[in-house]
């Protein structure tokens, strides 16, 4: 009995988050022009391949994705919804909300509608560029012809090489899919988290500017920190493993699960204080 | 009120009876090395009396620390009272002129230290070297065989010798003023004193190897912090840790007491600033110098290396960032708060938006070049701690002339960083949200790397010590370049305050 009534309830929520998706991301205009976006680094990868000697797709997918992302990720996870939410906070729209809907179900609505946008966003940063580099280019061969030779390398290690040279790249001894996929899953569920703690922090933090500031400013200081204490792959910035050697496949998850406790513990807090939250009064 | 307290440095009447027993120790130490002398066969001289005395454990624990422990815990009892509390609003200010008061103290008895170590050295023969005996290793000259193995000429042993006993001094002093903070009871400060007294007692007889951090006796004598830091620099990092940790403590203990905490905005984030600059610092030295330093500006050139015109490694790009763009958050934390739609009337008290805006944009822009010493002199005392380099001079081919290190850190550092400062300012205030400048700064990040940037006319990281390997002209076109960002910006920022309705412009 109480399930039906349960799902009735997700599938009202389901309907809030697409509603809410509507009024701003899912409309033409937008759609395009963040897929041009999106698919700008290709563009710029392809125009300055001419200079670097590739030795496959892989090779040069990477070399799409580290250019500017890195430096910016976690300031463009918060833009993308927490900011805008941020504005709803301030004109005190939802003051005047709570008074006609149920601001927990509000705020979880929110929150989902978060975690798509920003998993949507990074996914598809990824997975366009591996579509660029693995399925069109190869059909369409735009860039120079990759390299057949390495020196200290046979034929069938040279084979074997891509698979070697990233933290993730082992799935591409799997096939290219499972690394394409692989990867964008895993930038998006980073996209996700960290636009999930900015949004949480604008919860919790009084400040606004200070809440949204936090996930760019602490991924910067704690990627330093960590370079300094030499153990590079444990710092936030594994996100992007381009520039470091190979690593585990569980190596990238240790700090995923930590800022992903870090994310829930925020969540349990604001769910069981969100009727005494300063920022919604 | 702090050159009040400095001015009343009195020399009380114990203190001549201290400079007499001191003269008289020295005098006795004096006999002891010139027997040493006479049986290694070779000369003293006036540094071989000094440092010895200065780094004498005896006098050190048996006479020095208990006399300060005693007098800290008199002047803290005496300096504790109501009217003084009520008058200085908090048990911070308390503290911070409990502090001054241990300075004025504590400055008196180091001279008196020092006095007689020199006095007592009279006729020795004058030298800025280390003598004979003791860069001779020897059992019977064992601290300065040790001490002046490491490269570093006697004055600066002194002075390291004097800041870290003075520094781990006022230490104790905060201690046992959070004590009685804590406690206020007599009994609890004196027994605090005395477990501190037996406690360096006990170290200097026996050294705790696993955690150099709890053997008091490391931050009394250089010659124990040489055995148990490397480099010797990181001696201070737990003095002022514990620092730290009695501020805070004291922070703890105002808001226990208040239903209103007063705090200052933004002292958190100043302290984590500090701290990241003065990290990379060592991350400089430790990591990417391997503790060689070939001359005084290497630990600078190598923190502050940035981007250069062939590429970038991204610590140093990331520690470059976190100085200069980190300062410019900071400056965006404070614009945070003026834009909080109070500028009517911050507007009204200060007479019109153009003075207000000077009174506001001055002082920063005049912190910039502070920061940049305050960087310089932190990168020379990291410097100081690194060894000599294997090869005479580790980055001698990629330095052009250590002019032009110094022209492009300070000259085109403070034109970089206000850059920085007027660009936030600006796009902040046009955008009438803390968020954009935020922004900007994620733009001036990439903007900095050097695939960017490559024709070096972005105003971003163009302060960067490896564009000094391209030659004087290009830096200073670099120079050129930045002015012309600065007056163009301050050109904006101009007409952005004198227009009323971007002034007032409706914000959120």
């Amino acid at each position: 009995m109480d399930r039906p009534h349960s799902l009735g309830k997700f599938t009202k929520l389901l309907k809030t988050v697409r509603s809410d998706l509507k009024k701003t991301f899912l409309s033409w205009k937008v759609t395009l022009l963040l897929l041009a976006l999106l698919a700008l680094p290709s563009v710029y990868a392809t125009a300055i391949s001419d200079g670097y000697a590739l030795f496959g797709p892989a090779d040069f997918f990477t070399l799409i994705i580290p250019f500017a992302l890195p430096l910016v990720f976690p300031l463009i996870a918060v833009a993308l919804y927490a900011l805008p939410f941020s504005n709803e906070l301030s004109h005190r729209y939802i003051v005047y909300t709570r008074t006609r809907s149920n601001i927990r179900r509000y705020l979880t609505s929110k929150a989902l509608a978060n975690i798509v946008v920003a998993f949507v966003a990074f996914f598809l940063a990824a997975f366009i560029p591996f579509l660029w580099a693995f399925v069109v280019e190869p059909s369409v061969g735009v860039i120079n012809p990759y390299r057949q030779t390495m020196v200290g390398l046979s034929p069938a290690e040279l084979e074997a090489y891509p698979a070697t040279v990233n933290t993730f790249s082992q799935l591409l001894s799997i096939g290219p899919w499972a690394y394409g996929l692989g990867y964008s899953l895993w930038l998006g569920m980073n996209g996700a988290l960290y636009a999930s703690i900015g949004f949480l922090l604008l919860l919790v933090v009084p400040n606004r500017f200070v809440a949204l500031s936090i996930p760019f400013i602490g991924y910067h200081i704690a990627n330093f920190v960590f370079a300094v204490l030499t153990i590079p792959q444990y710092s936030p910035a594994i996100v992007f493993p381009f520039n470091l050697t190979q690593f585990p496949l569980w190596v990238p998850f240790v700090p995923f699960t930590v800022l992903a406790v870090l994310a829930l513990s925020l969540a349990l807090y604001v769910r069981r204080r969100t009727r005494e939250l300063d920022v919604l009064l | 009120m702090t050159h009040r307290i400095v001015r009343s440095l009195n020399f009380a009447p114990w203190h001549v009876a201290l400079l007499a027993l001191s003269m008289v120790y020295g005098l006795y130490l004096r006999q002891q090395l010139q027997v040493i002398s006479h049986e290694l066969m070779v000369p003293l001289n006036m540094w071989d009396q000094i440092l010895t005395f200065l780094l004498d454990p005896y006098y050190i624990s048996y006479l020095f620390v208990p006399i300060w422990l005693y007098s800290s815990c008199v002047s803290i009892q005496r300096h504790f009272s109501v009217p003084a509390l009520i008058r200085l609003g908090s048990y911070r200010s308390w503290l911070y002129r409990s502090t001054l008061h241990a300075l004025a103290r504590l400055i008196p008895l180091l001279l008196i230290w020092l006095v007689s170590a020199t006095v007592t050295a009279a006729g020795l023969p004058l030298s800025i070297d280390w003598s004979a005996t003791s860069t001779v290793g020897n059992p019977l000259n064992q601290v300065l065989g040790f001490v002046s193995n490491h490269g570093i000429p006697p004055l600066l042993v002194l002075a390291l010798q004097l800041m870290l006993v003075g520094l781990t001094l006022l230490c104790l002093h905060m201690v046992l003023a959070l004590v009685h903070l804590l406690s206020s009871k007599q009994v609890v400060i004196y027994a605090a004193a005395a477990a501190l007294f037996f406690a360096q007692l006990i170290s200097f007889r026996s050294r705790i190897e696993a955690a150099p951090f709890l053997d008091l006796a490391n931050f009394f004598l250089l010659h124990r912090s040489f055995t148990a830091y490397d480099p010797v620099a990181l001696v201070f990092l737990p003095v002022i840790a514990v620092i730290g940790l009695c501020v805070a403590g004291v922070q703890y203990q105002d808001r226990r007491h208040r239903s209103t905490p007063l705090r200052l905005p933004g002292s958190l984030s100043t302290l984590l600033y500090v701290g990241l600059c003065a990290l990379g610092l060592i991350y400089a030295l430790a990591f990417e110098l391997r503790n060689e330093v070939g001359t005084p500006t290497d630990v600078l050139f190598v923190a502050f290396y940035g981007v250069s015109a062939e590429g970038f490694e991204w610590n140093l790009y990331l520690y470059h960032s976190i100085v200069f763009l980190g300062f410019a958050y900071l400056f965006l934390l404070v614009l945070e708060n003026e834009l909080k739609a109070r500028i009517y009337y911050v507007a009204l008290r200060h007479g019109s938006p153009t003075r207000w805006f000077s009174r506001f944009i001055l002082p920063v822009a005049a912190r910039v070049p502070l920061l940049l010493g305050a960087l310089f002199a932190g990168a020379l005392l990291i410097g100081l701690a690194g060894g000599p380099s294997a090869d005479g001079n580790a980055l001698a081919d990629l330095r052009l002339g250590q002019g032009w290190v110094l022209y492009q850190f300070f000259i085109n550092g403070t034109l970089q960083v206000l850059c920085y400062i007027l660009v936030v300012f600006v796009i902040g205030w046009l955008n009438g949200r803390p968020m954009a400048g935020l922004f900007a700064l994620g733009c001036l990040l990439v903007a900095g790397l050097p695939a960017v940037n490559s024709a070096r006319v972005l105003p971003a990281a163009l302060n960067s010590l490896g564009y000094v390997g391209l030659g004087g002209q290009e830096l200073l076109r670099i120079t050129a370049v930045l002015s012309v960002y600065c007056l163009a910006l301050l050109l904006g920022a101009l007409l952005i305050v004198k227009s009323p309705k971007l002034f007032f412009n409706e914000r959120v």
